[in-house]
């Protein structure tokens, strides 16, 4: 049995304000092996750590970086852009930058390869254009294609992978916990390795800790993770 | 065939003498020679494995696998420079 990358979903929200360097750092100082986190441009090209498409029901791509941080300063935090996240995270702990939107992907690309070693990080999207340049344009960084619950049955995945020539330029999947769980194995080459999001419950977490095709579970409770696979590798 | 004193040795056995003779050249010889240790390096992390020299496949998590079918992956971080930006 091998062992598993535990990742840190969004830093520690549990803990503290998804997507902040707070939560990046508790990520960190509670042992995980890598941070997920995701990436928004504002209206300024400004590359920031958030999740949602809005912040007060305004669209973070129509906001400049101030107006965003003013608006985050009136619900009580701050959001990082991704240069201070990384510069925070290198060095201690892998990162899994999440691409939101389909025109940041070079961008994105250049960020990271000036601040972390391409070993370091990875950039993973539900979108498969900015993946798709990334590896043309920057083969050295690795892509990993998110797939959500969208996809009601796996022919539909199927078809999404041969229209798109995804197994083309990806090197590995983020399925939804419910697709790792169906059959979705059984229609991706054995050479693509999985990691599962978001497992938080402990029973899924050892079964993902026994799944061979799984190399990395992205968690809320990162702490807990890491425990179980302390208790399980122990043996 | 006559040797020195005029005993009369037939070819077979002169042939069954020296390939005696030769069989226990080699049995003392491979007695005598260092017995060759099997190295048994117990492997328990990546470190170990890419230091054995088993393949790495690359990744995030980087995985080392051993030929007993035992796959390591790389948690440990090393402080890295950044790769150029420039494409």
């Amino acid at each position: 049995m091998q062992s598993k990358f535990i990742i840190a979903h969004r830093g520690a929200p549990r803990q503290a304000r998804e997507n902040t360097l707070e939560a990046f750092e508790i990520a960190i100082n509670c042992g995980a092996d890598a941070i997920e986190l995701d990436v928004r441009k504002t209206k300024d090209n400004v590359l920031v750590c958030f999740h949602n498409a809005t912040i007060s029901r305004r669209l973070i791509r129509k906001l400049n970086v101030t107006d965003l941080n003013a608006l985050a300063e009136r619900l009580g935090f701050t959001v990082p852009t991704l240069k201070e996240a990384l510069k925070l995270i290198s060095g201690k702990v892998r990162v899994y930058i999440e691409i939101k939107e389909k025109d940041c992907g070079e961008q994105v690309a250049q960020i990271a390869l000036g601040i972390l070693s391409p070993k370091d990080f990875a950039i993973i999207s539900f979108h498969h254009e900015p993946l798709q340049i990334i590896r043309r344009f920057y083969p050295n960084v690795l892509v990993g294609m998110h797939l959500g619950m969208r996809y009601r049955t796996l022919s539909q995945i199927a078809v999404l992978l041969r229209q798109k020539k995804i197994l083309n330029f990806i090197d590995f999947f983020l399925p939804h916990v419910w697709l790792w769980k169906s059959k979705f194995g059984n229609i991706i080459p054995k050479k693509f390795p999985f990691v599962i999001w978001t497992v938080d419950r402990p029973s899924i977490i050892k079964k993902a800790l026994a799944d061979d095709r799984v190399v990395g579970i992205i968690t809320n409770f990162p702490d807990r993770a890491l425990s179980l696979r302390n208790k399980i590798y122990a043996k | 065939m006559t040797i020195s004193n005029g005993v009369r040795i037939s070819k077979t056995w002169l042939v069954v003498i020296v390939a005696a003779v030769v069989l226990l050249i080699l049995v003392l010889v491979f007695r005598k020679s260092p017995s060759k240790k099997v190295e048994s390096v117990k492997i328990s992390n990546f470190q170990d494995c890419v230091q054995a020299g088993y393949k790495v496949k690359e990744g995030l998590p980087r995985e080392c696998a051993t030929p007993d079918g035992q796959i390591f992956i790389e948690t440990q971080i090393q402080q890295s420079k950044p790769a150029a930006s420039i494409r």
